[in-house]
């Protein structure tokens, strides 16, 4: 049915820096140290693990050894009697709702019945000292009754599959059905089909899970940590204790590095805490070990998908075809859907036909639980596994078309005004083809362009470069209906200001760039404001850290704050300078008459005033983004309301003879509405670089018959300093309107489009593709070998 | 019965008594003391892991880092002698080592990283009896020998007989102690070379580490002998004997190096890991490595640097 | 178990200590001396928080058990600043914006002084191998890199 397309306004293409009152930023834009880096450098900055507590208990969990098996007999009764043992916990003695998880609590605090994956929790003990912590556990006796186990979504999904819950194995679904793919491939004058597999990933943050739960005599809770979502841990535990939300208290604690995996191991160890602490009445440490990292908490989705590309001979892009199976795991932590369209499998679907203009498309996608760790959110939440499946099938297609990738990609990619998957408008800020020329120049595409080597050329070399690209494109925030955040301000009558949020810093840099929009909007600097450290009872809501969200959305609710204050504090500033209100300018910890400057009071003494003559100090700001909407039958709305874009730029060197890919240079472009903090813009976009190429060449979680095979650092391996490629980072800004400066999320878009980058860009090297990640010496030696073999 | 305990971890270690003897006559008397119990701790590189992971559980660490004498690198008698304390960052750096068996300075520099390589000692890895050891590799090219010492006696044992199995060597860890290993240097038109192909470039266990000493008569263009080592492709560190014999009073072309690096492949024998990579892509590199490692050393003997 | 006593100078300060048999020298430096910039990340000798100069080379103390300490002579991150100055590693890591989660921050910079202590000059391959041994997941190494340079540089200038 030919849908009406709905008449939307699309902005004039605009690239400037965002100016306020057409005067300079004097902190917004600049590279501002940040704030706690004296802190951490000088090794101050005390992390959950660093904090004394005398008194507190040690606890620790028991663990399943099978990935599914029924519970038949749990005897604690030796363990009890242990001197030093405080608390040993089953199932039943979860006090409130024996469930926890970000979205669907289908995850036991204690299994009860049946264990789903090996490391599912199924005792708890809490003791005066670990060593007795660990006694005790040996002294627990469960009976288990092995059940067959499922390890693929594809195997889940057969009609005689052990069901992983009661409900059954798929646990759902979502499409995008726009145009008629039929037509379109009978239409196109070149169809490529592929099968592509990305592997489970690990966070590998280097600062352990570790929760500090502290039980008070009026019936609250503290629970201290780090963790990416305080709300989120908050309202879990309530439901575990059977209380009121307002009963639990969650601070967060300096998170040393979160990724997506703090959003949600922080509930797993925070519930088992907390209700160890509940019912000893003391205090409860738990720290997770690595091992034990590795082996529980949430994983990156690995992902099995087809995919089918037709266009005209032209490159024009007339239809695309997939199907997602992607495997959730034991549980369902970040996976399902969040109406209407939050949650890693929703976001990977709609996501997989990438930034391009593509009339006919028809995805489906399938969540499916197993036997296995379960995926959640792990930077990109989806993107980066359906980024590698259309960066690599576009890419192949521009060589079977006789044409440059960048021509390819140039050619469809999303402009201003261009129409999304899902039938979306991109009425602003849409800076992709800019960040593609822009990472053409620097990194010198044309002149390092070669086509891949003959037959010849490849039995006989040692070595060989090749250069690849990618692009892609990643939502700022989450697109659920609930995502809004708030921020109390209060500015003190020295001109200082406290700043009440719940957003985390966990390295990428938000208390400073949140310091530098309060500092920018109330006109003081930056080393006035002071991020208090998130508190539940105290910060208002604020969602999660995650999505890319936080400078947009609490960066917005911060200005508006600010507007609140600004207005009383210039009724002080206006009666002592004698000049109306709305001609004054706060800038500089001063607020001075804009028509002439040099009429001005210090904004302290206006502050002072305002606290003098009981005027309103505090300001509160509430932001909720522009409304998501998403048909979960037909894949269309508009679910995301601002997109950052990216261009990467590999070149590699392959050892031929042993497969063995070094990455020589990465250029990497992004269209990031405006960089708040540029120096900090350029760290998120190295490390996520980085990140995206260990994703590429070296990381994967190995699973043999349930269980992790490489649970310690030594075996999951991430990138080392000896690994890096030089890397070139480089930001354009084409304002969003619903962004504070203009900005939009930079977080999570650069360790997208860096693994297909390199994987195509050892394709040019080597003459044939990889379809499965990650691409290390052996594999790209078997491709390479294959090719030899094939003859082509 | 419990199930499970083996995923539980802990942040202590358990022993019951730390020494630090004085002498070595000390050491070996506190290891015979301990009935079976004791374990050297040099490094603690390899030896503190097994104990996390319940590899090894001593009740009594006996500490030899107190013992004078040991932590030196010298040529005495026409050998290189290294102490039990000589660690990796020092033989990385050592001018000797680098100038008389540059194969072994390369093994030394490319493990672990630096923290790694400055406490862990060459002795301990060797000790280690892992077929992929980074130092025991080199030291099976260089035809090195152990010098074990206990309350009755000591014995000098070759590397070709100091392997019984992975993880075993010849050493009966909890009576007796490896003081020194030792190797003759290079000698002129003879060249070292070692090579190593892991998932990343630093803290990464090898897939194989490979290190050949060479010796050819440049002028005449021909082959006198070579002797190739390799690791992890057997239960034990390897020699590829089948390829060293085709190098014997040859004459240098491409068609014996590609016949060599080949018969090392043949002979030698990884199995398919989950971690380090199938059987097939394994036995590839080394014939690949190997016929590289040769090449690389004729360059040497050229005097190339690569 | 009895404590054994034993004595090493930390920060250029000689403490004694009462330390089991088996305990760990950095849950020694952390606990009983309260040092917590020493971090630690996965006890196995790999991730490189826990890295301190113990006798002039940087280690992994996650390794190292309490007495083998004794008598050594030990720089914690906390050592690096003197008399409330910023050694210009440090200085240059926060103005090089060398710093995110912070956690790597202390193994980073003393595998960095134990480097610029030996070799004033490096190349950038000898500043890669010297933090090799300290995994970082924020930064992708290039600003830790660029920092140690500039602060190479300081050196050689002024002294430190």
């Amino acid at each position: 049915m030919e849908k009406k397309k709905k008449k939307v306004l699309v902005r004039e293409k605009v690239r400037v820096e965002m100016p306020t009152l057409a005067e300079e930023l004097s902190t917004v834009g600049k590279s501002k140290i940040r704030v706690d880096a004296y802190d951490k450098v000088r090794g101050k900055l005390q992390y959950g693990a660093d904090f004394e507590y005398p008194g507190a208990l040690v606890g620790k969990v028991l663990r399943s050894p099978h990935p599914h098996a029924l519970i038949k007999k749990i005897d604690i009764e030796k363990a009890k009697a242990l001197p030093g043992v405080k608390a040993v916990l089953k199932a039943k003695d979860i006090p409130g709702r024996n469930g926890f998880g970000a979205i669907i609590p289908d995850q036991p605090v204690l299994c009860g019945d049946k264990v789903r994956y090996v490391g599912d929790g199924v005792a708890l003990i809490a003791a005066d000292t670990e060593e007795v912590a660990v006694q005790a556990l040996g002294l627990i006796d469960v009976e288990y009754e092995p059940l067959p186990a499922v390890f693929s979504p594809i195997d889940a999904m057969k009609p005689d599959a052990p069901k992983v819950h009661e409900g059954g194995n798929l646990l759902t679904t979502a499409k995008i059905r726009k145009g008629d793919t039929e037509k379109g491939f009978s239409e196109s004058d070149v169809t490529l089909e592929r099968t592509y597999t990305v592997p489970i990933l690990e966070h590998a943050y280097i600062e352990p899970d570790v929760v500090l739960a502290i039980p008070h005599p009026d019936g609250t809770i503290t629970v201290k940590g780090p963790m990416q979502a305080p709300f989120t841990v908050r309202r879990n535990i309530a439901s575990i204790l059977g209380v009121l939300i307002n009963k639990v208290q969650c601070v967060q604690t300096p998170i040393g590095g979160g990724f997506g995996g703090k959003e949600d191991s922080p509930i797993d160890i925070g519930a088992r805490a907390a209700v160890l602490a509940w019912k000893t009445g003391k205090p409860v440490r738990m720290e997770y070990d690595r091992e034990e990292i590795t082996l529980s908490t949430c994983k990156r989705h690995p992902m099995t998908i087809q995919c089918k590309l037709g266009a005209k001979k032209d490159g024009t892009f007339v239809a695309l075809e997939g199907t997602i199976y992607n495997e959730q795991g034991a549980y369902a932590s970040l996976g399902p859907v969040i109406p209407p369209a939050g949650g890693v499998h929703v976001h990977a679907v709609v996501m997989l036909p990438g930034p391009y203009v593509i009339p006919n498309i028809k995805v489906d996608g399938y969540l499916v639980y197993t036997n296995h760790p379960y995926g959640g959110a792990m930077r990109g939440f989806g993107a980066p596994q359906v980024n590698f499946v259309h960066e690599s099938l576009i890419d192949e297609l521009a060589y079977q078309l006789g044409m440059n990738p960048y021509d390819l990609r140039l050619k469809n990619c999303f402009d201003l005004g261009s129409e999304t998957a899902t039938g979306q408008i991109l009425d602003q800020s849409v800076g992709l083809k800019e960040t593609m020329v822009k990472a053409k120049e620097v990194f010198k595409w044309d002149e390092k362009w070669r086509s891949a080597p003959t037959l010849k050329e490849l039995e006989n070399v040692e070595k060989r470069r090749g250069i690849g690209m990618a692009v892609g494109w990643y939502r700022t925030s989450i697109g659920t209906l609930g995502d809004g955040c708030g921020v109390n301000l209060h500015l003190q009558e020295d001109g200082s200001v406290l700043l009440y949020q719940g957003l985390t810093e966990m390295g990428q840099g938000s208390c400073t760039v949140l310091s530098q929009i309060a500092a920018e909007a109330l006109g003081v600097d930056i080393e006035d404001v002071r991020v208090v450290a998130p508190d539940t009872d105290v910060a208002p809501e604020s969602g999660p850290t995650v999505g890319s969200r936080s400078t947009t959305l609490m960066g917005n609710a911060i200005m508006m704050a600010a507007d609140v204050i600004k207005n009383s504090l210039f009724e002080s500033a206006s009666e002592l300078l004698g000049i109306s209100p709305c001609r004054l300018v706060a800038k500089n910890r001063r607020i001075y008459d804009r028509e002439d400057p040099s009429r001005f009071v210090e904004l302290k003494e206006a502050a002072r005033r305002s606290m003098v003559t009981g005027r309103r100090m505090m300001g509160q700001g509430w932001y909720a983004p522009p409304k998501s909407s998403l048909n979960l039958e037909t894949g269309q709305g508009s679910p995301y309301f601002v997109y950052t874009y990216s261009t990467q730029m590999a070149e590699v060197e392959v050892d031929i003879k042993t497969g063995a890919v070094e990455v020589v240079k990465i250029t990497a472009t992004f269209d990031i509405g405006k960089a708040i903090n540029p120096m900090m813009v350029e760290g998120q976009i190295e490390g996520g670089v980085m990140m995206g190429l260990g994703y590429a060449l070296m990381e994967e979680v190995i699973m043999k018959e349930g269980m992790i095979q490489n649970l310690n650092l030594q075996d999951y391996i991430i990138p080392t300093a000896l690994d890096t490629p030089e890397i070139e980072p480089i930001y354009i800004e084409y304002p969003n309107i619903h962004g504070p400066f203009g900005a939009k999320g930079i977080g999570e878009m650069p360790n997208i489009p860096a693994a297909p980058a390199i994987t195509n860009a050892i394709a040019n090297a080597i003459g044939a593709r990889i379809y499965n990640l990650p691409a290390h010496s052996e594999r790209v030696y078997m491709t390479i070998k294959k090719r030899l073999e094939k003859g082509i | 019965m419990n199930q499970g305990m083996n995923l539980v971890w802990s942040k202590s270690l358990h022993w019951e008594k730390y020494y630090r003897p004085q002498s070595i006559p000390e050491a070996l008397k506190l290891l015979e003391e301990s009935g079976g119990h004791a374990r050297i701790i040099a490094g603690g590189t390899d030896l503190i892991p097994q104990i996390r992971n319940k590899e090894k559980e001593p009740k009594v660490l006996v500490d030899i880092t107190r013992l004078s004498g040991l932590n030196e690198i010298k040529l005495e008698n026409g050998f290189i002698k290294m102490g039990a304390l000589v660690t990796h960052s020092q033989v990385a750096e050592s001018p000797l080592i680098r100038e008389r068996a540059l194969a072994l300075s390369e093994g030394a520099s490319r493990l672990g990283s630096p923290q790694i390589r400055n406490l862990g000692t060459v002795v301990g890895n060797v000790v280690s009896g892992q077929p992929g050891a980074d130092t025991t590799i080199p030291l099976l090219a260089l035809d090195a020998r152990v010098k074990v010492v206990s309350q009755r006696g000591e014995r000098i044992i070759p590397f070709t007989e100091f392997f019984i199995d992975t993880g075993k060597t010849a050493v009966n860890s909890t009576r007796e102690m490896v003081t020194e290993i030792s190797f003759p240097p290079l000698i002129e038109n003879e060249t070292s070379i070692s090579l190593r192909l892991a998932r990343r470039k630093a803290l990464a266990l090898p897939i194989l580490t490979l290190s050949v000493v060479l010796s050819a008569d440049l002028e005449k263009k021909a082959f006198r002998y070579a002797r190739i080592a390799l690791g992890p492709v057997a239960p034990v560190p390897f020699r590829a004997q089948g390829a060293e014999k085709l190098l014997t009073s040859v004459l240098i072309t491409d068609g014996i190096i590609k016949e060599a690096a080949q018969k090392a492949a043949q002979e030698s024998n990884p199995r398919t890991s989950l971690i380090r990579g199938s059987e097939e892509y394994r036995r590839a590199i080394v014939a690949n490595l190997v016929e590289r490692g040769i090449r690389k050393g004729i360059e040497r003997l050229e005097g190339k640097h690569v | 178990m009895s404590k054994e006593k034993i004595q090493i100078e930390v920060n250029g300060k000689m403490v004694t200590l009462e330390v089991e048999p088996d305990d760990l020298l950095v849950d020694v430096l952390r606990g009983d001396l309260g040092l917590t910039g020493t971090k630690v990340g996965c006890r196995a000798g790999e991730c490189g928080s826990c890295s301190i100069i113990l006798n002039g080379k940087v280690v992994t103390s996650c390794l190292i058990p309490a007495m083998k300490a004794d008598g050594g002579k030990i720089t914690t991150i906390e050592g690096l600043e003197k008399d409330g100055k910023l050694h210009p590693l440090q200085k240059a890591f926060v103005e090089k914006g060398a710093i995110q989660c912070g956690f790597c921050t202390p193994g980073m910079l003393l595998s960095a002084k134990n480097l610029l202590d030996q070799n004033p000059d490096p190349t950038l391959e000898e500043v890669k191998i010297a933090i090799s041994g300290v995994l970082c997941r924020c930064t992708g190494y290039q600003k830790i890199i660029h920092a140690i340079h500039v602060a190479s540089e300081t050196i050689r200038k002024q002294g430190v």
